[in-house]
């Protein structure tokens, strides 16, 4: 039996490329793909940085300076990563999920590209309320969107999902959720600052919520293999019910756990286990977290907890990602406690970087 | 003689013990055996099910008619089997032809075997095969082929690791070893009895496409069994856990039982159990395929009866020392339970919250456990969505509080509306009456309304103008009727 060949990448720009998930994707392809070009669009290139990919700092929201970098890059496949962190103003999401994205979808198609892979989010079907169990791809948009972020990434989703086709461009969109890893900023640095106030026995809900998690090379992982399925798409293929473009994918790590075991997952990895736990109840920490932005408003200080990141840890919100799986023949490359232990052994070695830097 | 811990566990447990009581007074089998037209040597061989099976016989002997002397004569034969390779009395040259032909002496009438030594508890078994065979050479010939075959795999299977004298000396080497080992001895009689079913079209056909499916069913039993084992396999001299896996946590085998090993062995029983779960998902998607009552019965409740035993023997360190089994109220409770794969499902659910409870972040496998609960609740959900949208729910709800639909309830909501409209119109229709009765005999409700509009609410002084404004009112007929 011959081993199914691998479709080869030659050029790839990846927007984003040295932001979390984009320099791990950056990283993905020259492992996987030695043949391929690599080059990268973002704001700021002094980070994140690899030898043999080309760097071009650019704004994605202005129409001259991405031509510029797609005429200097000539890519085949143009994955775009970008997506601002949690937390920031209305506008900026309008400018860098609606705007930027639509000068990057018509750009890529004026010049040609052959395919566009759109870093989405799971949480574009959540409204904010309700729980979300084994949801699939057949989930609608919520009416109301939850906050400027999720409606956002839903519009950007949408006008990926619409180019689709448009004068020879494949699109796909990717919706991931509750990503982590080495370089994370918000998932693991979150759980270690509640480590360090000591804040461990603290357990919001009953912990009978589950929540999918994807480790950041699985997520990675998924854009590759989307790039790689529709360029090996013939250029007169019908769409079928079999056919990957024009189409959104849930993407974690497949192995869904409840909340709080993932949270202990990580703390257990950084040595620690609380000696016991503290419940408190689903509606008394919504309560408590009101309260707690309420007295943040009044001081003028950040919040330590919130209504909205009480809902993230008392919600059920899991996937069915078999769409992924059939379709797109994704299996995630690392477990999920496997994930755990690599991504809290980076951060742990990243402390010691630094403590030497401060030593010296 | 009943012991003073069984009774202050039913104490604590007044549920099981209810369940034991109804199981042993209302259970009513959904098809009984018709002893009066059976043969003696048929009778012979059900007495050989219930000394040989304690769990499965009651099980067997309740399925439909067509399965239920196939399934028997399949148990006894698989047992026999077992008898011989078990024992260890019995010469290697003389038990290793036996074992790999005994699918041929299914043919042979008059066939028994005395070789076996005195202690085999099992011993009279094969003592007295010759009325198996002759009951054999009776059922249909499709189910005859189906039990040789898989008589002739399972004997082979066990000539061959009679054969290896790794095996018996070390137990099972790596978990690729473990999955092949209770794949013989286990997960054939899976493929056996699925194929019995399909036959007899109590099962989908599809499930003989998939034969994970049923192997899965075998093993989630046998792994079960062989981790609450431990302590019963070691003092016969046997060992079924894998060294791929106890390795991990101690040099040892046998020194799993010291109390300074004792976190080495609760984590070493969390990855047996980790092992184990892997399997609880496919075990939910067989059952799906079955489609007659009684198939489903015999199927699942050693399912139910294997998760709940997990949940019990998870991180529990009285595994290492003697046989640790769940109460018999439980038991019963839990064949009181099993009825479609919806309940089976909830009752995975319970049992995996009990081991989700007692997994610890200090286990190495913490995570993996979690997901590998988890794996079983998605699919779960994925057969059985919960409900989305409030109005759902609240039905949903209702629903499990009382046992009624969503049109029931509504109906029962109309008739307390209609009861409550009937008694609010009754004392209506009566107040009118006597407020009307009081009128027509002149009654001032003019004076006594005044009084309340001053303010005069004491109970005196509304009397009193009530009665002033009656007695007025009488005074001031009288004299008419008088006049008259």
């Amino acid at each position: 039996m011959s081993v199914p060949k691998k479709q080869p990448l030659h050029n790839v720009l990846v927007v984003g490329g040295c932001g979390f998930l984009g320099h791990h994707v950056v990283k993905l392809l020259l492992e996987q793909h030695p043949e391929c070009n690599v080059s990268v669009l973002d704001l700021r290139t002094d980070v994140n940085n690899f030898p043999k990919v080309a760097y071009y700092s650019a704004d994605i929201t202005s129409r001259t300076q991405v031509d510029e970098v797609l005429s200097k890059s000539k890519p085949e496949v143009v994955i775009d990563t970008v997506s601002p962190i949690f937390g920031l103003g209305k506008d900026i999401y309008f400018k860098v999920n609606v705007d930027g994205t639509r000068t990057l979808l018509e750009a890529s198609t004026d010049k040609g590209v052959r395919a566009f892979v759109y870093t989405s989010s799971a949480s574009v079907v959540f409204d904010g309320v309700s729980d979300m169990r084994n949801v699939n791809e057949s989930a609608p948009i919520p009416k109301v969107p939850m906050d400027a972020y999720n409606e956002t990434k839903a519009i950007g989703e949408k006008m990926v999902i619409d180019a689709n086709r448009k004068r020879g461009m494949l699109t796909i969109s990717l919706r991931l959720s509750g990503l982590f890893g080495p370089g994370d900023r918000q998932a693991l640095p979150g759980m270690f600052i509640a480590l360090e106030r000591g804040q461990t026995k603290f357990q919001l809900g009953d912990n009978s919520n589950m929540a999918d998690f994807t480790y950041i090379v699985n997520a990675a992982y998924a854009h590759v293999l989307a790039a790689e399925k529709l360029l090996a798409m013939p250029v007169d293929q019908e769409k079928t019910t079999n056919t990957v473009d024009g189409e959104a994918f849930f993407i974690t790590n497949g192995e869904p756990v409840p909340f709080w075991d993932f949270v202990r997952a990580v703390w257990a990895a950084k040595g620690h286990v609380a000696p016991y736990t503290i419940v408190i109840p689903k509606s008394i920490s919504s309560f408590a977290g009101a309260a707690s932005e309420l007295v943040g408003w009044l001081t003028g200080k950040e919040p330590n907890l919130t209504r909205q990141k009480v809902k993230l840890s008392t919600c059920q919100r899991y996937f069915d990602i078999r769409k992924a799986t059939t379709l797109l023949g994704y299996k995630p490359l690392v477990s999920l406690s496997q994930g755990v232990l690599d991504g809290v052994a980076w951060f742990v070695e990243e402390e010691k970087k630094q403590a030497e830097k401060k030593g010296q | 003689m009943v012991k003073t811990s069984t009774l202050l566990h039913y104490a604590c447990h007044p549920n099981q013990l209810r369940a034991i009581i109804q199981w042993k007074v209302w259970h009513t089998p959904l098809h009984e055996r018709d002893e009066e037209k059976e043969s003696p040597s048929l009778k012979r061989c059900f007495e050989f099910l219930d000394l040989t099976s304690r769990s499965f016989s009651a099980v067997i002997q309740e399925l439909c008619p067509e399965l239920c002397v196939s399934v028997a004569l399949f148990y006894l034969i698989l047992r026999g089997l077992d008898t011989i390779e078990d024992d260890m009395t019995i010469a290697l040259s003389e038990k290793e032809p036996l074992l790999r032909s005994f699918d041929e002496v299914l043919d042979k009438q008059g066939w028994n075997y005395k070789g076996n030594g005195p202690n085999e508890k099992d011993r009279q078994l094969c003592v007295e095969f010759d009325v198996v065979i002759k009951e054999f050479a009776l059922i249909p010939e499709p189910h005859r082929v189906i039990i040789k075959d898989i008589t002739k795999k399972m004997g082979n299977g066990m000539a061959d690791y009679a054969n290896n004298a790794e095996h018996n000396v070390n137990g099972v080497n790596t978990v690729a070893d473990y999955d092949l080992y209770c794949h013989y001895v286990a997960g054939l009689v899976g493929e056996g009895l699925t194929r019995l079913f399909v036959a007899s079209e109590k099962a989908n056909k599809a499930l003989l496409d998939r034969p994970h499916l049923s192997n899965a069913m075998g093993l989630f039993l046998q792994k079960t069994n062989i981790i609450r084992d431990y302590a019963e396999d070691l003092a016969d001299g046997r060992r079924f856990w894998p060294k791929e896996i106890w390795s991990k946590y101690i040099a040892t085998y046998s020194e799993f039982p010291k109390p300074e090993n004792e976190e080495a062995a609760l984590n070493c029983i969390s990855e047996m159990c980790l092992n184990a779960l892997s399997h609880a998902d496919e075990c939910l998607f067989y059952l799906a395929g079955i489609r007659e009552q009684s198939v489903f019965n015999f199927a699942a409740i050693p399912q139910v009866m294997a998760i709940a035993t997990l949940s019990l023997v998870f991180r529990n360190k009285d595994v290492y020392h003697k046989n640790v089994k769940i109460a018999k109220g439980e038991a019963c409770e839990l064949m009181l339970e099993v009825g479609n794969l919806r309940t089976v499902c909830e009752v995975f659910r319970k049992y995996l919250k009990v081991i989700h409870k007692k997994n610890t972040p200090k286990d190495p496998n913490f995570l993996k456990i979690s997901a590998a609960c988890g794996k079983v609740e998605q699919f779960i959900e994925s057969i059985f969505p919960t409900p989305k949208g409030d109005d759902e729910i609240a039905n949903h709800r209702q629903q499990e509080a009382t046992g009624e639909t969503p049109e029931q309830a509504a109906e029962a909501k109309k008739e307390i509306f209609l009861l409550i409209a009937a008694i609010v119109a009754t004392l209506f229709v009566i107040s009118a009456i006597m407020v009307g009765i009081a009128w027509m005999l002149g009654a001032r409700f003019d004076i006594a309304f005044q009084e309340l509009m001053n303010g005069n609410f004491k109970p005196n002084a509304v009397s009193s103008a009530v009665t002033s404004a009656v007695t007025s009112a009488v005074t001031s007929i009288a004299p008419e009727h008088v006049e008259l």
